[in-house]
């Protein structure tokens, strides 16, 4: 009892210093930056976000198992690459979109057996899964003839991305907010959110208490592979057009959301409203960033300096706490 | 134990079948004059992942066989500089008599012919010369195209919209100095040749990403939507910028005057094309040389096994990169284009068709 109790307070001291982080960023940049405090923006910023939150949501109930799936920004590609090829085969969008989420749930269901059947580590079997989904989405450009799929797509393709909910929210958006508040859910409400703490908390001990953990495992990464394949097709329509080197590197995002909201790597420690926070430090970084015209080079180890500190300021506080 | 490793090479076999049956059949190497090549060389792409140098790497394999009764191997140096190194070592193993090679990285470069050449390969670069100019090289003249697409939309933009600023916004590939010479630099400068006033807002790394450049556009219209001109190092990146513009209601042209703002990219490929012919899209620029680079390289590699072309010195084969847009050019010139250079099979009016939908 004591132990949940401290765990807890040092999360919601963690919160506080994410939140204090945010604060501080976001007051600097609406006093500096030209044309950041403005709505428009702040829709700028969430879509752009919005893909690593919807992924984050599941990875960080995976994650507090102990386990991650390096594998999502390559199932993110192979679904957008098939999504595109069916469509331009004439499959209806519905269609195609419903397929590729099962075709991405299957690379996850994959990944599943490997690491919870299989009891390969997550780092070997996820990567494993990244290099052959990538190859795949390649592999089903050059079917199609050629490096990308960009000609020839139906002339709707678009129109999924780019829907604008009540004339005025991007779907992309919605979804992200329908994904974060359903895991927000299941993570505290439900059994499953309860089981991933348990299992990261202790694997053996939850073992020997009868918990199915590698069905707990598996239907996780599913779940992460699953809504991949839904960000792979909502991407590729949203640009209109099909690439399957996109998302290269997302998973490493994904990661730092999740990690800098306060997830533990080892598992049994962390939230998702963590990972927001961390999703939004990042998404508003990288958003001043470009507004300064920040060039590239000096944005990447703007990067790497904003995600130390953040975790430095965040363990010397939960410390002291 | 015995379960695991009999699942493990179960879910391996899956997937190797599954590779090999997407792989299809192996390719023909019949057809040889003589029953063999009479030369092999070898190709090293940029990247695979480019419409642009999938194109090259089909027309050299093609006019190898058809002209020389070469064999080409291509290797993909995966826009990475140790693929590429690597790709380097492949082919010197495999004994190839020449390898022509592009990758931005001029010190690499420079390592991989002295490496080659070791090993009495002689080698031809494309695009971006080497640090040290000691072997022949192919350049396909983007500059002057450049400028000519940056005259061309400031001064369609100026027609349009007499009296404004030109407020130009570029993604590159993270400011390689001969990409700046030869496409950022001049483009912005034939905008500047018509507009003197005209100012460059922000020049970002697109990452030759379609997406990263839409992100990174909505940033730059976020920060500045005044901008007027936007410039794509390739047409991948050009794509990424109309759809962050279309996303935010812009994007837009009325049968080629432009409401929003003009788009230009570079490569000349099929989905630039589809765009810059339909009336109602602001994207409207590009240029690009395929079949003459790939000719050229082969034609040098060809040269210089046989003796007539001195291995060891620098001599540049200019070629042309030819400027599409939309006020300038017809539609038919760019099919005869793509089908030339790309081997586009199919109709590109019908690809606006879909485009203007």
């Amino acid at each position: 009892m004591v132990n949940t109790t401290t765990r807890y307070r040092t999360l919601d001291v963690q919160k506080l210093v994410l939140l204090a982080i945010l604060a501080v960023i976001f007051l600097f940049l609406s006093l500096v930056a030209p044309n950041f405090f403005a709505i428009r923006n702040f829709t700028n910023i969430l879509m752009q976000v919005s893909v690593i939150l919807i992924i984050a949501s599941a990875a960080n109930l995976l994650m507090l198992t102990g386990n991650f799936d390096l594998s999502v920004g390559a199932v993110l590609a192979f679904s957008a690459i098939m999504h595109a090829y069916l469509t331009k085969h004439g499959v209806p969008i519905g269609v195609s979109i419903i397929a590729c989420c099962l075709m991405a749930a299957a690379w996850g269901a994959f990944n599943g057996i490997m690491v919870g059947l299989l009891k390969v580590t997550p780092v070997v079997a996820t990567i494993a899964t990244m290099y052959a989904a990538r190859g795949f989405a390649f592999l089903i450009a050059r079917w199609d003839g050629g490096a990308n799929i960009t000609a020839g797509l139906p002339s709707n393709f678009a129109e999924f991305g780019r829907t604008m909910v009540f004339g005025q929210v991007p779907i992309i958006i919605l979804f992200m907010v329908a994904v974060f508040a359903l895991f927000l859910f299941v993570e505290k409400k439900t059994v499953l959110g309860r089981l991933s703490y348990a299992i990261g908390g202790n694997p053996s001990a939850a073992r020997l208490s009868g918990i199915n953990v590698v069905g707990v495992i598996m239907v996780l990464y599913v779940l992460v592979a699953a809504l991949a394949g839904l960000c792979g097709v909502i991407q590729v329509s949203r640009v209109g057009s099909a690439f399957p080197n996109i998302a290269e590197g997302m998973e490493f995002n994904v990661i730092v959301a999740i990690v800098l909201g306060g997830t533990s790597m080892m598992g049994g420690e962390g939230s998702l409203i963590g990972v927001l926070l961390g999703a939004l430090i990042v998404g508003l970084a990288a958003n001043g960033l470009n507004l300064f015209g920040v060039p590239y080079f000096y944005q990447t180890i703007a990067y790497g300096v904003i995600l130390i500190g953040a975790v430095l300021i965040d363990q010397t506080v939960r410390r002291r706490a | 134990m015995a379960k695991k490793i009999l699942l493990t090479t179960l879910a391996l076999a899956l997937m190797a079948s599954g590779i090999a049956f997407a792989n299809g059949a192996k390719e023909d190497d019949n057809g040889w004059v003589g029953g063999k090549p009479s030369y092999v060389v070898g190709h090293i792409v940029y990247t695979f992942e480019a419409q642009y140098h999938q194109a090259v790497a089909k027309q050299i394999v093609e006019y190898g066989k058809k002209m020389y009764n070469a064999k080409v191997i291509v290797l993909d140096g995966q826009g990475k500089d140790d693929a590429t190194m690597a790709a380097v070592e492949n082919l010197i193993q495999q004994k190839v008599q020449a390898i022509s090679l592009h990758n931005p990285n001029t010190g690499l470069t420079t390592t991989a012919i002295k490496m080659a050449r070791a090993k009495g390969i002689p080698a031809v670069t494309t695009l971006i010369r080497p640090s040290e100019m000691i072997a022949p090289h192919v350049q396909p003249l983007e500059g002057p195209s450049s400028q000519r697409m940056g005259e061309v939309a400031a001064t369609q933009w100026l027609k349009a919209h007499p009296g404004t600023q030109c407020r130009v916004f570029m993604l590159d590939f993270g400011k390689f100095a001969q990409i700046e010479e030869m496409r950022t630099g001049p483009f912005f400068q034939g905008v500047k040749n018509v507009d003197p006033t005209a100012v460059l807002v922000g020049q970002l790394n697109g990452e030759s990403s379609t997406v990263k450049s839409m992100e990174l556009t909505l940033d730059a219209l976020q920060k500045d939507p005044k901008i007027n001109i936007i410039f794509g190092g390739n047409d991948e990146m050009g794509l990424g910028a109309l759809s962050a513009c279309q996303q935010l209601g812009r994007g837009k042209m009325n049968n080629g005057v432009p409401l929003t703002e003009v788009i230009a990219g570079l490569d000349a490929n099929v989905s630039a094309m589809a765009q810059i012919y339909n009336p109602n899209s602001s994207f409207k620029l590009t240029h690009g040389a395929v079949r003459d680079v790939a000719y050229a390289e082969m034609d040098t590699m060809i040269g210089m096994i046989t003796g007539k072309i001195d291995p060891n010195k620098y001599a540049e084969t200019q070629v042309l990169s030819r400027e599409f847009d939309y006020w300038n050019s017809t539609i038919d010139e760019a099919q005869r284009f793509l089908e030339v250079n790309y081997l586009f099979t199919g109709s590109l009016k019908d690809e606006v068709a879909k485009a203007s939908k």
